[in-house]
């Protein structure tokens, strides 16, 4: 039955419209995933090498080990983001006669398909390669490869169980960020090294093969408790409830109202973005990316290359203005006949969108604050992309959202690529294009801090003329609203 | 009130709506008949300005919809789903379309109770969104949320279809009522011929793009329908 079930899953997928409807950005996809997984592949084969450079009194599998808890640790965040979990597609099969059990253990099983549970793969197998032999024998890195792999479904079922019973509040991730933090501060500074538990902890896969034990009985008992849950809980009522909850809880925005107009649209706005999947995981997605920093601001090479720090920079500051910014308008797609029917003004309406690409830069760019620490050059710079950021990208962004035409899925997750199509990309190519145009000439014939300050005066030329260049967005849009609208109602 | 001349809307040139002459006047019950496929929805976007004429214009008291916002501030309209936005609860939708035409919140409370009968319980549930609603009741919540705010000039199309009996009757009372109490100009599609009879005094066919047939206060207005729509 189970076979049964997952060829229709299959089958599903296969003949899903955006599948077919768009060859060549799957073709596209497909390159990205390939390349990526070359890349890991490559990181993989050279980690020894890697990260011997860095601390080279050191042994590399013993520092690879030291790495892995903390991997799985960023891996829980990521899924009780990003994994979905499978629920209402089951729906049509609830009431045939098909055992309970079996649909649970069927419905557990999709989570084994999550492309979390196999991209680290890409690095630990080439770096068992190189390592096999070494220091312990080979069939040793199998069952090393094999231990991970038990961690990483454990993972899966964790994060599954959390989203199940609808405990994925916010806080929780936020909570499980902090923790991640402060245990890498803990280590940083060594007053407590969880890198030491890590390594010990997978070293001993390498030595005792006995010690599979340990992931396998904690992934029998999660599945386990998943299991029985999922098996008193299978009705369609208890399935909506928890796949979907979707309760208004958005009072605190009326203040907004003393801001006139523009006040209105600003309120729709923060509940589009707060009540839709896509948008709302755009929020924890934009935050992950700042953990980031550790990795490319920690380094001293990385300090001293200030076209990357404005390349970083824009895309740090930016992130979710990019993702909000590249389908601006096209958002509201399932409604925009009743925004062009009601007497709501563009311009202000435009503004809005401006405002939230505005507040959102701040707050990235805030956040980002602490890791001038390292480097006082990343705050000239970040303060530079800032301004840039909202100045001219924000523009721009709004710019090129007048000329979207496709309907835009707001359920689908943040990942989706719905909706993508080279045009985006280059579009946010260009958002990192366009200050390293003005920056490389100026460095180039002055210096670089003449460059970083240059690309805030940019910045501050399109601040000083957004009035006018609001005006011609809205204009425009007034200009082209029927196309954009034609295309909006078009169904997937 | 509504005045629409040379009227022509074709898509891949292939003509969907061709009106040389057709004048609404303030206070008339305008009711639009015809098969799928005849341009019910093509005519009531062109009177919205949602979408581009070939050729033609539809004039608003006196002004032509395209390139005025005038129209807005007096214009209801329920189309499709389309003009329900999807992440707000009924309650937050009335108070967002009440900003926009000045109205404070007791206010649109105020309106709306008379709605209450339509709106029974759950399409005023305080806390689901509207997507969540099924598709009758997000039905009403569009029809009630181009109602509250009394506009002059109301555009409908099919507000009967997919609605449960009792609703119908419901709305068809309140149709006549808000007629007796602020007249406004009601542009109305429907497939029920009987439900259209009821509230329009004027009931127009449109086929293949075309009106054929004007039929205004006659007693046997739904006789002559029947008559023509049958097979």
């Amino acid at each position: 039955m189970i076979k049964e079930l997952i060829i229709h899953q299959w089958k599903s997928t296969l003949r899903s419209p955006n599948l077919s409807r768009d060859r060549r950005s799957n073709i596209f996809i497909g390159i990205l995933i390939f390349i990526t997984i070359l890349n890991f592949f490559f990181l993989g084969l050279f980690m020894n090498d890697l990260l011997l450079e860095f601390y080279p009194d050191k042994n590399p599998v013993t520092l690879f080990n030291g790495f892995i808890v903390y991997y799985l640790m960023v891996d829980l965040f990521l899924r009780l983001m990003l994994q979905a979990v499978p629920g209402m597609s089951i729906q049509p099969y609830l009431h045939l006669n098909i055992r309970r059990a079996t649909l649970s253990h069927y419905l557990l099983m999709k989570s084994l398909g999550s492309v979390f549970n196999y991209l680290p793969f890409a690095i630990i197998i080439p770096f068992a390669l190189t390592n096999a032999g070494n220091q312990s024998p080979s069939y040793y890195w199998t069952i090393w490869i094999f231990g991970i792999y038990l961690f990483l479904l454990f993972n899966a079922y964790l994060a599954v169980l959390f989203k199940r019973r609808a405990l994925d509040k916010p806080i929780l991730e936020i909570i499980l960020g902090l923790v991640i933090l402060m245990l890498g501060l803990l280590d940083y500074y060594g007053i407590y090294s969880l890198t030491n538990l890590s390594a010990s902890l997978f070293a001993n896969l390498l030595s005792n093969p006995l010690f599979l034990l340990l992931p396998m009985t904690i992934l029998v008992l999660m599945y386990g408790i998943n299991f029985q849950w999922l098996r008193g809980a299978l009705s369609l009522e208890q399935m909506e409830r928890s796949s979907r909850r979707e309760r208004s809880s958005l009072k605190g925005f009326d203040f907004l109202d003393k801001w006139g107009e523009i006040g209105i649209y600003l309120q729709l706005e923060l509940k589009l973005i707060l009540r839709n999947k896509r948008l709302k995981q755009a929020i924890p997605g934009s935050l992950a990316m700042l953990l980031l920093g550790f990795v490319i601001y920690g380094y001293e090479e990385y300090q001293n290359m200030t076209f990357f720090l404005i390349y970083m920079g824009i895309i740090f500051i930016g992130m979710f203005m990019v993702y909000y910014g590249q389908f601006v308008l096209a958002w509201e797609s399932h409604y925009f006949d009743k925004i062009l029917t009601e007497k709501i003004d563009l311009l202000q309406y435009i503004k809005a969108k401006y405002r939230i690409m505005q507040f959102s830069c701040l707050i990235l760019y805030i956040l980002l604050l602490p890791y001038a620490l390292f480097d006082g050059m990343i705050l000239y710079v970040n303060s530079a992309v800032l301004i840039f950021n909202i100045g001219i990208n924000a523009t721009y962004l709004l710019w090129t959202g007048t000329s979207n035409r496709e309907r835009i899925d707001l359920d689908a997750s943040y990942f989706t690529w719905q909706g993508k199509k080279g045009r985006q990309i280059a579009i946010v190519f260009m958002l990192i294009i366009f200050p390293l145009l003005v920056y490389l000439p100026v460095k180039l014939i002055l210096n670089e801090y003449a460059g970083i300050v240059a690309v805030g005066i940019a910045g501050l030329i399109g601040l000083l003329l957004s009035q006018t260049l609001l005006e011609k967005i809205a204009k425009k849009l007034e200009r082209i609203k029927y196309e954009m609208a034609d295309g909006f109602r078009e169904r997937f | 009130m509504i005045q629409v001349k040379d009227l022509v809307k074709s898509y891949n040139g292939k003509v969907v709506l061709d009106i040389p002459e057709l004048t609404i006047p303030k206070g008339e019950c305008f009711g639009l008949v015809g098969n799928n496929g005849a341009g019910k929805t093509t005519f009531f976007r062109l009177v919205l300005d949602l979408i581009r004429a070939d050729s033609g214009v539809v004039k608003s008291r006196g002004l032509d919809v395209k390139g005025s916002e005038e129209w807005k501030s007096y214009t209801g309209s329920f189309l499709d789903e389309g003009f329900l936005i999807g992440f707000l609860t009924p309650a937050e939708y009335y108070e967002f379309l009440g900003k926009l035409s000045n109205k404070t919140k007791p206010e649109v409370y105020m309106e709306l109770e008379r709605y209450n009968g339509l709106l029974n319980g759950e399409a005023v549930d305080e806390k689901k969104f509207i997507r969540k609603l099924s598709r009758g009741n997000q039905k009403k919540v569009g029809i009630v949320a181009a109602l509250f705010t009394k506009p002059e000039v109301l555009v409908l199309d099919e507000p009967f279809a997919n609605l449960d009996p009792t609703s119908v009757s419901r709305l068809i009372k309140m149709l006549n009522g808000i007629k007796k109490e602020w007249n406004p100009t009601m542009l109305i599609s429907s497939h029920n011929l009987n439900h259209i009879s009821e509230v329009c005094e004027r009931i127009d066919i449109l086929e293949e793009g075309k009106i054929i047939r004007d039929i205004k206060d006659n007693p046997n207005a739904l006789r002559d329908l029947e008559d023509y729509f049958a097979v």
